[in-house]
């Protein structure tokens, strides 16, 4: 036997070729002696393979047959851990699959061989991307947490330093300017560097990375997401109701996160409320309570509501509704919730909606 | 009294300066860490006060370069820190020399001022 068989797949494109044994074996003896478990273009050097970027491979021998599967992802990334685990759980298959074809010594014409792989392959991707899903946006969002949290640290420094610097020598022309005409002019302008320095604290305060407990203040908290929901709450009334129970406890929880939830859920229930376009009341009633040993804190808003047939859908991620939304707002407070060692949950659907938090004490 | 402020931002240095002048302090200013190590080993001041993140050094640093001329409680009784951001790490380091830290913006300014202002009677005695 001077030639051999040579099968390529791509996507669903098979492609057989044959070339001398001697390269075969050249690349054969290659990966045998490798420990490298992935490979790049320079391993292919004077081989007839024609594989681009970064590849994984492994040799086997069965029934007098030397094997060689290779797999590449048309791309110069290296592969992550996991990958690999897939691929060699594929590899570790192969032999079931290949055992009957070379004894009908079919391989070379077999189209059987390239489905297998297809869909075995497919299958090991899947599992692997529905495991990797729920991780990445876990990841990506403590990620964006801490990046926005490093800018927020940098901008609050670059920002509120000139602004201190604005108050004041605002107050020393406030003195200059006294009795003049110009002094209501002053007034305003206190006013606008008061309410700068107020969003700016809310912004930092809210989206401080912290994995601390602190001691929850309500109102305080709620007053600060306002700040920051200000454009969307525009013509939008809203209630918050904080049961005196509540307020005479000490109850400690992550604000950052608190915070987020319920960040999500008012923005949320002002985008329906707009897109509503009713005429009836616009409102957003918040109220929190004890109830038996938790803290249970609901969102009722007087927008359309969510319809039967997608409120089972609302929590899954990448699920929207927004012609720009992410679909990840409801899955991470959902998430949130969960860490904080409550749960959210939709009460009540339509008409208006009615979100509930609940959380330990 | 004299008073040497170090603060970068040119708007809190000035408006700073102002209002403690006409409060009667005589108050020397830069926006150099490097510069005011120089000033405070040239004169004598009763009260330094400074910015924690300047453009070249931080206020933390102006104390440790200087500390070798004052006694630990004249480093406590001398040096003010105001700051707009606070590392837990500079603010930790500072609680060794008990300094005394205000945080930008002041809540109350013409409180803050006084007590920038104050001098602890037992410098005199």
């Amino acid at each position: 036997m001077t030639d051999c068989e040579h099968l390529e797949i791509q996507r669903d494109l098979i492609k057989t070729r044959t070339f001398p044994v001697s390269l075969f074996q050249k690349f054969f003896l290659a990966i045998k002696k490798s420990k490298n478990r992935s490979f790049g273009q320079k391993n292919l050097k004077g081989t007839p393979y024609d594989i681009i970027g970064t590849f994984m491979a492994r040799e086997f021998t069965l029934q007098d047959h030397n094997i060689i599967f290779a797999l590449s992802k048309d791309q110069f990334l290296n592969f992550e851990d996991k990958e690999y685990l897939s691929f060699k759980n594929l590899v570790n298959l192969l032999p079931t699959y290949l055992n009957p074809m070379l004894m009908q010594n079919s391989l070379q014409t077999d189209n059987s061989l390239s489905n297998i792989i297809h869909h075995e392959l497919s299958k090991q991707i899947e599992q692997f991307n529905k495991k990797v899903h729920d991780e990445v946006i876990h990841i990506n969002h403590t990620r964006r947490l801490s990046l926005l949290g490093e800018l927020l640290n940098t901008f609050h420094h670059e920002i509120s330093n000139p602004i201190f610097g604005l108050q004041l020598s605002a107050n020393l022309t406030k003195n200059l300017l006294e009795g003049s005409e110009h002094e209501e002019l002053i007034d305003l302008i206190e006013q606008g560097i008061k309410r700068a320095q107020d969003t700016l604290q809310s912004f930092t305060k809210l989206y401080t990375n912290t994995l601390e407990n602190q001691l929850i203040d309500f109102p305080l908290l709620f007053k600060q997401i306002l700040t920051l929901s200000k454009s969307e709450l525009k013509g939008i009334s809203f209630n918050l109701e904080v049961d005196d129970e509540v307020k005479e406890l000490d109850f400690t929880s992550n604000p950052t996160w608190l915070a987020q939830i319920a960040f999500n859920l008012i923005i949320n229930s002002a985008q329906a409320i707009k897109e509503f376009n009713s005429t009836g009341e616009k409102n957003i009633s918040i109220s929190i309570k004890k109830l038996s040993s938790n803290i249970v804190i609901d969102f009722f808003d007087t927008g359309p509501g969510i319809s039967e047939d997608i409120n089972n859908k609302i929590f899954q991620s990448f699920y929207t509704t927004k012609s720009n939304g992410t679909g990840l707002g409801l899955t991470i407070s959902k998430d949130l919730a969960a860490k904080l060692g409550g749960k959210l949950e939709l009460i009540s659907s339509g008409p208006n909606s009615f979100f509930r938090l609940e959380l330990p004490r | 009294m004299k008073v040497l402020l170090i603060e970068d931002e040119l708007l809190i240095q000035k408006a700073l300066k102002t209002l403690m002048e006409k409060r009667g302090a005589q108050v020397d200013v830069t926006s150099q860490g490097r510069e005011a190590i120089q000033m405070i080993k040239k004169k004598q001041y009763d009260r330094i006060i400074t910015d924690l993140m300047l453009n070249d050094i931080t206020g933390f640093d102006i104390i440790e370069e200087t500390r070798t001329l004052f006694s630990p409680v004249e480093i406590t009784n001398k040096f003010r820190v105001i700051t707009a951001y606070s590392s837990s790490k500079i603010i930790d380091n500072l609680a060794k020399y008990e300094v005394q830290v205000y945080h930008k913006p002041f809540e109350d300014l013409n409180k803050t001022i006084q007590q920038l202002m104050e001098l602890n009677e037992k410098d005199y005695d």
